[in-house]
Order: C-alpha cells, then structure tokens, then sequence
C-alpha cells in the first residue's frame, strides 16, 4: 500500500474511532436519560382537597375521611377516586369557631392503616402496635414519630350555607424521625 | 480461504466492498433497532386502551423519546430499503452462484422477510389509525388465502377482528420472534469470507476496521437520510385506532406500496385471491428459487434469465410505487372545479375525471385524518388520557363530534360557514339559518342589518309556504323608519345591542341589575363596559316588549325568551325542544318548523353540538371580562 494511502487509512481509522466513541457516550446519555423518565410530577397546581360538610365532622370521637382526587399513573388520567384516608377530630372552642385536625392515617413505622381505640381514646395501629393520643403525639410502640399532621382550612360558607374541611393531603416517608413527604 | 465453514462469495474486489458495506450497514441497524427497541419497551403498554397512550407519552413527555422512537422509525425503513439494495446487489455481482450461493442468497431472502414482517407488526402497536386499518386489510387478503385462509387470519389476529389479542401477539412476534430469528444471521452477515480477491480484499475481511472509507460514507448517508426521512414522514402518530371511522385514507408504507397500485388491475370477487395472493406468492418462491437458474439453465443463459427475471421485478416494483404516488397525487384547483362543474350539471365522468374525483376525496380524507390526529395530540396534552382509552377523548369532544354531528343532523336545512358542518357543500337547497358564529356579536349584528337574508330568516318558510319570522322582520323595518332623523344613532343602539347578547350568551344574567327604568346617565362605567351596559338597557327598554327574560316582559307579544341567550344551555334547549313555551311555542304565532331532537339525540350529542357551536365562535369579548 501507498505511504499516502496508509497515513489516509489510519487518520480516517482515528477519526472514526473518536467519533464512535463520542456516539456511544452520546447513545448512553440519552438511553440513560429517557429510562428516569420524565422530570417532577410537577402537574399538580395544589394538594388542597375538599373532603367533607364540617357540619359531618363530629365534635366527640376522631372521624375518618376518604380523600378524593383525581390522579396520573404516566399517560393515564384517572376521574376522582379515593387517594388515601385521614383522621379528622375536632375541638369547637367557645369565641374561636371550629378547630379541625386532620391526621395522616399512615403509621410513620411502617406504612401500615392507624385505626382508632374508643375505649382508650387513643389512635392505634393494629401492625405493630404503635399507640398514639388523640393529638397525635406518640405514647408507645415503635414509631419513629407522632402522626403526621396535614393542614386543614374551613372554607366560608358557600351558597347552600354547607362550609367545607379541606385538607392538603401529602404523604411522608416511614421509618425516619422527621417528616419528610414523599415526592 | 475455501477452508472456512462459513458461507463465501465468489466475488472481486470492488462488489466485495459493496456487498461487505450492505451488510455490517444491515447489521449495525438491526443493533440499533434491539437498542431503541428495548428502550421503547421499557415505555410501552400493549393494549388497546393504553397503547396509543403510552406512545404519545414517549413522544411528548418522556426525554428523548422523540428521538428513541424516530431512530427506530427511521433505522426500520433503512434496514428495509438495505436489505432490497443487498438482494439487488447479489444479483448485480452474480454472487448467488455457485457453491455456498445459494446458502448467501436464501440469508438475503429471510433477512428481508423478517425485516418486512418486523416492521409490519410493528406498524400495529401504537393501536393508532395507520396501524389498524392497515392490519385489517392486510389480514383481510390474507384470508383469501384459499384453503387455509381463514385459519390463518384466525392465527394471525388472535380473534375475528383486531384487538387486544392481536396487540399481544404482534408485541410477542415483533419483539421476540423476529429479533431472535434475526439476531444470528444478521450479526453474522459482517464475517462472511470473501473467496476469491486480490490481497486487499483479504487484508479488509482480517480486520474488521479496516475499511474506513466505507463506513464514513454510510455515517454521511445515513444522516442526509434522516433528514430527508424526517421531511417526509410528518406524522409518526396518527389518530387513536377508531374501529367505527369510516372514512380514514389508509395506505401501505412505501414498501408495499406497489402491492396497492398492482391491486388496482384486478377485479371481480377472485380479485385478491389471485392479485394479492397468488400471484405474488408464485413470484416470491421463483424469487426465492433464484440460484436453481445455475441449475436448471445452461451457464450463460441462466445467468441472463436471473438478471431478466429480477430486473423486469424491479422495473414493476418501482412502476407500480409510482404509479401509487401520482394516483394520490392532489388534483389542481382547476381540475377540482372543472369536476364539479360536471358534477353539477349531471353530466357523466370520464375515467380521468372519476380519478381526480377519487384523489379528491383522498385528499379531503387525508386532511381529516391528520386534523383529527393533532385534536387528539391536543386533547392529550391537556386532560391526558383516560383511563378506557383515548378514543373516549374524542368523542367527548366537541370540535371533533360536533361537526360530525351537525352535518348528520342538522345541515339538511341549515349550513354552517355555508358547509355541513364537515367542510361538504351540499346539493340541496338549505331552508335554515348558517349557524356559523351562531350568537357572536357580528351574527347578530348581521341578523339586525338584514334578517331577510338567506343567512338568517330569508330561507324559513311557515307550513303554508308563507316567509317566516315576518315579525322581527317587520319591527326591524319599523324601527328604522322611526330613527330616520337619526340613523346612525339607530345603529349604534343595533350595535350595542349585539355586544350585549354576546355577553349574555358568555356570561348569562350578568347585567340583570338593569331594568327598562334603570338611569344610566350617572353610570361611572366607560368604554366596552359602558356599551354592554347601553346595550342591555336598550333591550330591556325596546327588544324586550317581545322577548320575554327570566320569563318576564313588558309587552303580550312572545318570542324567544333571552336570558343566556346563545349559551351553551340555551341552544341545546333550542335543539331539545325548539317548540318548548321559551322557545318557539307549539301553539304560539311562529312555531318552530325544526324537529324536536330530545327523542332523535341523546343528551350527551345535544350537548356536544350546541357546545361546538358556542365555543367555535370567535366572540369579541372574552368571556367574564
């Protein structure tokens, strides 16, 4: 072979080795890339949900509420349905109005349903036997923290006079100390 | 060299460049296409309510995945057109004879096959409208297959039409099947030893890279034909996949095009069983049995006879694209009127004509086809997809149904914009209002300059064949002779008037604070708010001694009653029950010569239509301000 046709080879040979390479790593970025799938589920304007007349909300015993709402799974936009369950109680202090808290019913442990002890007054989770008061603070059992408080707002009265509980609903994370939602 | 197990090429050196550049090309894109295939796998659903879903969510939403997809596409329609090149050249370089040729040649038979096959049932996942009806003429000429013909559609769908079933299979067959079937021949194709050639062409078959030249120039060609790919294929997603559509323009890819156009030739209830069947069956196997011309032929004449053979083939194939592509072509507006002139005065078509006709409408269907992909593209954006699937999208759609719906029913009298609803002029005489920007402010205003016009009253005749709404017209007339000192004064109460009843049909009852006694001359509101505000009063002063609102007027005479006049509400009403005691009255002056549709549609169809109509309007005021 000619010295030019070899130089001519080899030049090509390094060149199309580079650009090979670059490619690959280029191919391996944008695999990478579209297998996390699209970035923050940044859709939702506000968590905010309406969930039932205050009017329901009992004055003497926790109640719990189903949230509905409306949600994504990728492409698929479901109608409202349940999301997920709280625990509402409430405390009408004289000159102050209705006072509602609103409670995660997920145990902080391990994901598991809080249900409610009447003759303890207590919330309780069946799984692993955390016990917490009707303020949500923890008395006993293995959970990391108390019960996951969520903001409720009492709407004004609306045109039939029905004033609403809405609460933003957000889920935490299980077994760490601190709450901390789940994204 | 011919001590090697694996298959050999009698060859020289400048075919065996083009040969070894075909096949590591077929074999690079079919790696590229398991790569971007498992990739889109790893996003897709395969079901009928969710496949369209999940591919427009790749397309739209995921990162690259526009990118994934359309290199699929695109390395699909490369790796077809390479392997057709690749049998070509094979022919060309005569390197199907001899020892080991027939073994390379039935290698560039199945590679194409499966490659075709591949793409086939590929074309079916996204369950979109290409994909569908073309799967549903495919697998109807399959079961023309005699004997065994429906058996085989049976095989192949999974069921008696397409559905679910036949999305899974296909998933199994085009992700699993052919890939597998694929894999070892096509990896292989880049090691096949040359026999014969100079020491060069031993040197390039050692060292794989050793042929530099080759390769720059294919990364060169394949980007100009990705460009060149991503001009001409616009849309790599057509509508949701609408078992009930009757009208979608369905057409092979450019790789069977020529199938189409040869079809054409053919007639009778035979027609697909031999055109689509048969024939082309028997032209594959003597494809296929192409190195038996060594065979059966003396030396040079069997040479002769496969390049004949082939290249009559080839002539044919690329003829009959051809003459698909000019089929479709789209008609010059000259051609189109001289048409329908034809049309119109009953005369016959000539054959030329009857295809300009046939394009035409292909045309026409095609524009539908695409503007009901990018509604559902739209739709999607927006509410993203439901959960029984994305046709239910469009149908709940008012700008998709509404005008389906309209031409259907209502455009035997009236017309819209002067079509059906559809974008079709019809034959027949309209004896109704255009409903075109029904209740806008520049219909009304038109209807108060001159309701005698075929647009608005002009058409409408009471039972015994006497003009109708001779009242408005009347009162309208009236009016005018009272304002002659003033006629422009006149108009502007016309004027203001019109924005008014725009406003209503927007936002229903939102001047009600002002009555026929109510003084505006200390009103602080200016500009557009002082006009809706005049207008208002001028209606409960003057229109409303005959049309009632809320029920109410000030005269004994009745017309329509006007509170939300033009909304949504109050033209389904008008649709429902035209002669309802608020509308029209049976027993009133003017009854309603429309047919009451609450028995005829449903309420969901009342509904979308008299949506349509409402939110089609381009209105002046937006809505609240």
């Amino acid at each position: 072979m000619k010295e030019e046709t070899i130089q001519r080879r080899a030049f090509l040979t390094t060149v199309l080795r580079w650009t090979t390479t670059l490619f690959g790593f280029v191919l391996v970025a944008v695999g990478v890339r579209f297998l996390l799938g699209p970035s923050g589920s940044g859709k939702r304007a506000s968590r905010r949900r309406r969930v039932l007349p205050l009017d329901r909300v009992p004055t003497n015993r926790p109640f719990r509420a189903t949230v509905r709402a409306d949600r994504w799974d990728a492409y698929v936009h479901y109608p409202p349905g349940p999301i997920g369950t709280v625990w509402l109680t409430r405390q009408d202090a004289d000159g102050v109005g209705p006072r509602v808290r609103c409670f995660q019913s997920i145990c902080p442990h391990l994901g598991c349903g809080i249900d409610y002890a009447s003759d303890r007054n207590a919330f309780f989770c069946p799984c692993h036997l955390s016990e917490f008061a009707i303020d949500g603070s923890r008395r006993l059992g293995p959970s990391p923290r108390d019960m996951d408080e969520l903001a409720v707002t009492i709407t004004k009265p609306d045109t039939d006079g029905t004033r609403w509980v809405e609460v933003e609903y957000v889920e935490f994370r299980t077994g760490v100390a601190r709450k901390q939602p789940v994204l | 060299m011919s001590s090697s197990k694996l298959p050999t090429e009698r060859v020289d050196s400048a075919s065996g460049a083009i040969l070894w550049t075909l096949r590591t090309s077929i074999a690079a894109l079919f790696v590229t296409l398991c790569v971007t295939g498992v990739l889109l796998m790893a996003a897709y659903n395969p079901s009928t309510a969710t496949a369209w879903g999940s591919v427009w969510f790749v397309q739209t939403r995921t990162p690259f995945g526009w990118l994934i997809r359309g290199v699929h596409f695109f390395a699909s329609d490369a790796m077809i057109a390479l392997s057709f090149l690749y049998v070509l050249s094979l022919v060309a370089t005569r390197a199907y004879r001899g020892s080991g040729g027939g073994v390379v040649w039935a290698i560039a038979m199945v590679v194409t096959i499966l490659a075709l096959s591949a793409s086939l049932t590929g074309h079916l996942l996204p369950w979109d409208q290409a994909g569908y009806w073309g799967t549903v003429v495919r697998s109807n000429i399959l079961a023309r297959t005699p004997i065994a013909g429906d058996i085989l559609r049976r095989f192949l769908l999974g069921g008696s039409n397409p559905g679910n079933s036949t999305i899974a299979r296909f998933f199994a067959l085009h992700t699993v099947l052919f890939p597998l079937f694929l894999s070892p021949i096509v990896l292989w194709l880049p090691v096949f030893r040359d026999r014969r050639g100079d020491a060069t062409l031993r040197v390039m078959s050692k060292r794989r890279n050793a042929f530099p030249l080759a390769r720059v120039t294919i990364c060169v060609a394949v980007l100009v034909a990705i460009g060149v790919h991503y001009i001409s294929k616009p849309s790599l997603l057509t509508a949701p996949a609408d078992p009930g559509a009757s009208d979608f323009p369905a057409r092979p890819e450019w790789h069977t095009l020529f199938l189409f156009q040869w079809l054409k030739l053919f007639e009778g209830p035979m027609a697909e069983m031999v055109g689509s069947v048969l024939i082309p069956g028997i032209i594959a196997a003597l494809l296929l049995l192409l190195p038996l011309t060594e065979v059966v032929f003396p030396k040079v004449l069997g040479r002769r006879v496969a390049v004949a053979f082939v290249g009559t083939l080839l002539v044919a194939v690329c003829g009959f694209t051809v003459g698909a592509v000019v089929a479709d072509k789209k008609p010059t507006e000259a051609e189109i009127q001289r048409v329908a002139a034809i049309r119109k005065r009953g005369d016959p078509l000539s054959p030329i004509d009857e295809s300009i006709l046939r394009a035409q409408q292909f045309h026409e269907q095609r524009r539908r086809a695409r503007a009901s992909a990018a509604r559902a593209v739209e739709l999607a954006n927006e509410y993203g997809i439901p959960p029984e699937g994305p046709l239910a999208l469009l149908a709940n759609d008012p700008f998709t149904r509404g005008p389906q719906l309209f031409a259907a029913n209502c455009a035997a009298c009236h017309r819209f914009n002067g079509h059906d609803g559809m974008g079709a002029v019809r034959n027949e005489p309209a004896t109704s209002s255009d409903l075109g920007g029904f209740a806008s402010r520049k219909w009304i205003r038109g209807l108060l300059a001159n309701p005698e016009s075929d647009h608005y009253f002009g058409l409408m005749k009471k039972p015994n064949g006497q003009p109708a709404h001779t009242k408005m017209v009347r009162w309208l007339r009236s009016f005018r002779a009272e304002n002659e000192e003033n006629p422009d004064e006149a108009e502007v109460d016309l004027d203001a008037v019109a924005m008014y009843l725009e406003s209503e049909s927007l936002r229903p009852g939102r001047f009600a604070d002002i009555d026929a006694y109510t003084d505006l001359t200390d009103d602080p509101s200016t500009g557009v708010e002082r006009t809706l505000r005049e207008g208002r009063l001028f209606f409960m002063q003057t229109c409303n001694e005959c049309h009632t609102y809320n029920g109410e007027n000030e005269g004994t005479t009745r017309a329509p009653e006007f509170f939300g006049y033009g909304s949504v509400d109050w033209i389904a009403l008008m649709i429902a029950q035209p002669d309802h005691k608020t509308r029209y009255r049976k027993s009133g002056k003017e009854p309603a010569q429309m047919p009451e549709f609450a028995g005829k549609l449903s309420e969901k169809e009342i509904s979308l239509i008299a949506r349509w109509i409402h939110d089609s309007r381009s209105t002046d005021l937006e809505s609240g301000s």
